[in-house]
């Protein structure tokens, strides 16, 4: 062999386990051979990313046993990334949470308690919250992974029956300033097409958006349009970092992190100078607007603000690495394809000025009439499977209600306090804590009673270690509902065991308005239950402790019903038949007979059930495609901008100046950090750091960095190097490649070793209109500390 | 050593493509064929040694192999080793077709009883070898 033992040794040095002392890494017992030899194949929707992609879990003897894609599904096509094959393996492990935990106090151990017992003790300590405190000392606090009916039924309960706005849910942090920037160009939330656009489109710009690893299958569409028309189809990618989704640009756009602003004003310089704009979109369409008040100006205005991004001044602004030329023939190319379609992620939305950065990418589309065609989209892709479906849609969100209602507005509080049958007035006008908020007031001990759900904040959000240190307080009542121990549940008292997904039935809506149906296939281990059953059963206990029939009367249409399949259908009824009804997530054709007897689901607007069958609405906004848009037209034009949030029913080119980062490189702390996911990963490895095949297929984090930097530090690859900002530090392996542009480092971060916490090194600076945190940008410094080094994978238990 | 490591591979490809039965089941046609058992030649790994991603060695041991992967549409879209070929407990170095059917259910229709790579290029699986 060419590779000598001693050679291989030494590569993997770096990467290598001291010990596996605490590690639970069973080795699957199903193999190909008896996945197919399944008993029955039950067809959900994966688990994992925000794609959507439809897929079938085989069952044998009452075990998962295996996951195959659905061909017929047009979000997938049959194909499934390494995740969406091998999540089956979580559901028989060992560290599931199959019984209720319960302790006092942060510092003792969890005993063992019963349901009844649970539910009472969760119930008390929200009660005692409520009576101390008043109703916003109490939060719930859910994520984009739960089904649309959790995170519905929990809300319902928290507004109408606590009155308390302290709804929140973890698409604050990744998501938010996408529908920020969807309200303020369009009118409305969630994107006007979806994936269809794929095949159909001649130029894919993709910015801020490693769509190769963090939404692969998505990307093989991409992928697949390229590689069968390389002449035809052209593909952007604008990032500073070169990632594997570069490998199939024409054009990789280097820039400097957080010039993108200036970039995109840039190539909306060239497309007015070069008059490539589209001037009769403009007409019916378009207005443009400046400020904070929103004032309506012409477009020569327009003009003068992108006076000082020439191309030539956008280049030196963004790095260097881009030429003027490079700018113009992007712009050429977006303005003059057939059907342009740009597709981003968190490199845009998790910034300071991330619905600034998302304006700027619809300014591209309005300006030339990229929009409602085949081929043309303005498409932001959602990182969880549910967080458009359950929180944008479902109410997760601090300020708005059920069917995209703003909590601001009384008449639309009013629309859900009626639909829920409780009194006019119940659900609190101020809207709540948004999630950066909403953990500082746990610091702050404003927040007494707190709820988690489905995810892990003491690992997840940005400059963690404060936030924890909140959460770890025994002043602080923490319920956590989860189906394994993550860094979270070190910090709670009661710890509720759930079933996952296909141990209960419930929808999800993937990134482009599609709604996706998953019925239970097998049993929840031990104890463990849906949380719309556990939401219902708490909500009777708080009713009797604090002497409230409101709040039972929120949970009086699912009294009795079966918890895996009749109860989340009356709640997705509910939801569905009174809260939707005439909003423009209009879901009341997607039944759950409906959803059942699709392959993939239903696009939404679907009002009717005849509608819904077809699959729904393809292109929002666009006469025979979009129900609504016959309904709700003001004129006889083919489009109709309908969406709630524009008076006129226009689009809207916004003048936003170009503003960088909260916190930019200086002589202390002289490179910019950025961070992101690893395709073999999701989020915090609660779940793939638990599939041997995932595990070892990424370990651990490790940090990239440019050759020129590493020669500069004295960095070799494999070196073990020190990632140090304001706010913290962290150790891992150094990877020196050409991936960052020069003077950036990246570093993934899923890893929950303490070491290699990267959230301990971000900042928690926020964009102030969506209030999501800038998770992509920071200052750090880099060191090396020694030789490469064994390390140690490292995977949670319950006592930590 | 590098060609004598390929050839090995092709003469163990070959006889795992002799040993494929086929079978239909369910959606789709799915040849039942049982992998290979844990590959014997394959060095011996320890736990920590396990954690190394495949192509780190096999970029040098099977450099040809690696190249067809990496140029190739699975290579792209990141479609790695062990998706195929399983993790080092159930390593085959034929993988069982079904495990083609995970994603390729619809491709299979048209496959009648003969093994994807039969036709198409193994590890590059563009346009096919005859």
């Amino acid at each position: 062999m060419s590779v000598t033992r001693r050679d291989f040794i030494k590569r993997s040095a770096a990467l290598t386990a001291a010990s596996y002392v605490g590690m639970n890494l069973p080795i699957g017992q199903h193999n190909v051979a008896q996945a197919v030899d399944a008993d029955k194949w039950v067809r959900g929707t994966c688990r994992l990313c925000g794609a959507g992609c439809r897929l079938e879990m085989g069952v044998k003897n009452g075990r998962p046993v295996a996951l195959r894609g659905v061909p017929k599904a047009r979000t997938n096509y049959g194909y499934l990334c390494m995740k969406g094959m091998l999540f089956y393996k979580i559901m028989q492990h060992p560290d599931r949470l199959v019984k209720p935990l319960y302790r006092e106090k942060k510092n003792q151990p969890f005993r063992e308690v019963s349901w009844d017992q649970a539910l009472d003790i969760a119930a008390k300590g929200f009660a005692d919250s409520v009576k101390k405190f008043g109703s916003d000392s109490t939060a719930y606090y859910g994520s984009g992974q739960c089904q649309t009916e959790e995170t519905y039924i929990f809300q319902k309960v928290m507004r109408g029956g606590l009155q308390t706005n302290n709804v929140e849910g973890n698409p604050r942090l990744c998501m938010a300033s996408a529908v920020g920037g969807y309200l303020t160009s369009f009118g409305a939330d969630e994107p006007i097409g979806g994936y269809d656009n794929i095949e159909r489109s001649y130029c894919i710009f993709i910015i801020g958006s490693n769509m190769a690893e963090a939404h692969p299958v998505i990307f093989r569409r991409v992928m697949r349009r390229k590689l069968d028309n390389p002449d035809k189809v052209k593909i952007i990618n604008a990032d500073p970092r070169i990632s594997p989704t570069s490998r199939i640009a024409d054009m990789h756009m280097q820039f400097r992190p957080g010039t993108d602003l200036a970039l995109m004003n840039a190539m909306a310089y060239v497309i007015l100078e070069e008059k490539l704009y589209n001037q009769k979109f403009l007409d019916d369409y378009c207005v443009f607007r400046v400020g904070k008040d929103k004032k309506q100006v012409n477009m020569a205005a327009f003009k003068e603000s992108l006076e000082k991004y020439t191309p030539e001044k956008a280049a030196r602004t963004c790095g260097g690495n881009i030429t003027a030329e490079d700018i113009r023939t992007a712009a050429r190319w977006f303005a003059k394809s057939q059907g342009t379609l740009s597709m981003w992620c968190m490199g845009i939305n998790q910034r300071k000025q991330g619905v600034w950065a998302n304006n700027l990418i619809h300014n591209l589309h309005i300006l030339t009439g990229q929009l409602c065609k085949p081929g043309a989209d303005s498409l932001s892709m959602t990182g969880q499977p549910n967080a458009c479906g359950g929180v944008r849609e479902g109410g997760g969100l601090c300020h708005i209600l059920p069917g995209h209602r703003l909590v601001k507005k009384e008449k639309l509080r009013n629309q859900v306090e009626d639909a829920w049958g409780i009194p006019r007035g119940r659900i609190p006008p101020k809207p709540g804590y948004h999630t950066m908020a909403m953990f500082q007031a746990v610091n702050e001990k404003k927040i007494r009673a707190i709820w988690i759900n489905c995810t892990s904040p003491a690992q997840s959000l940005p400059n963690v270690t404060p936030y924890r240190k909140g959460l770890q307080s025994d002043d602080v009542f923490v319920v956590c509902t989860d189906i394994f121990p993550t860094k979270t549940t070190e910090c709670a008292n009661l710890i509720l065991p759930t079933a996952f997904h296909f141990e209960k039935t419930g929808v999800y809506g993937c990134t482009e308005r599609r709604s996706q149906i998953t019925p239970k296939a097998v049993d929840a281990p031990g104890e463990a239950m849906p949380e719309v059953w556990i939401v219902r059963e708490w909500a009777l206990k708080l009713a009797k402790e604090l002497n409230d029939p409101v709040i039972a009367k929120c949970v009086e249409p699912f009294l009795g019903k079966e918890p895996d399949c009749e109860l989340p259908e009356a709640v997705w009824d509910e939801y569905t038949q009174k809260v939707t009804k005439g909003r423009d997530n209009d879901l009341r054709g997607a039944t759950y007979e409906v959803l059942k007897s699709m392959d993939d689901g239903v696009q939404w607007p679907a009002p009717t059930k005849e509608f819904a069958l077809t699959g729904g609405t393809v292109m929002k906004f666009v006469r025979g495609s979009d129900p609504m848009a016959e309904t709700l037209a003001k004129d006889d034009k083919p489009y109709q901008f309908y969406g709630p949030a524009h008076a006129d029913k226009k689009l809207w080119v916004w003048l936003r100046p170009y503003v960088g980062a909260d916190e930019e490189p200086d002589a202390e702390y002289p490179l910019y950090l950025s961070t992101g996911r690893i395709i073999d990963h999701w989020h915090t490895t609660s779940m793939t750091g638990r599939v041997p095949e995932l595990l070892r297929a990424n370990p651990y984090s490790y940090v990239e960095i440019n050759p020129k930097d590493a020669a500069r530090m004295g960095v070799k690859p494999n070196d073990m190097v020190e990632i140090e900002s304001r706010r913290g530090r962290v150790e891992m392996p150094a990877k020196v490649v050409e991936g960052p542009i020069e003077g950036m480092v990246f570093a993934y971060w899923h890893d929950m070793h303490e070491d290699r916490m990267i959230n301990k090194v971000c900042k928690d600076a926020y964009d102030p209109g969506s209030k999501e945190p800038e998770f992509k940008i920071c200052a750090c410094r880099v060191r090396r500390i020694s030789g490469p080094r064994a390390l140690k994978p490292y995977i949670t238990t319950l006592n930590g | 050593m590098k060609k004598l490591i390929s050839v090995l591979f092709l003469l163990a490809l070959v006889a795992g493509l002799t040993a494929c039965n086929a079978a239909l089941n369910g959606q789709a046609k799915q040849i039942v064929t049982p992998p290979q058992a844990v590959l014997a030649d394959h060095p011996t790994l320890t736990e920590q040694e396990k954690l190394l991603p495949c192509f780190e060695c096999h970029k040098d041991v099977t450099p040809e192999i690696y190249s067809d992967w990496y140029n190739s549409a699975h290579g792209i879209a990141n479609v790695k080793c062990y998706q195929c070929h399983g993790t080092f407990e159930e390593l085959t170095k034929v993988p069982a077709v079904d495990s083609c059917s995970f994603c390729h259910a619809a491709e299979m229709e048209h496959a009648d009883t003969t093994p994807c790579w039969a036709c198409h290029l193994t590890h590059k699986f563009t346009g096919h070898q005859k």
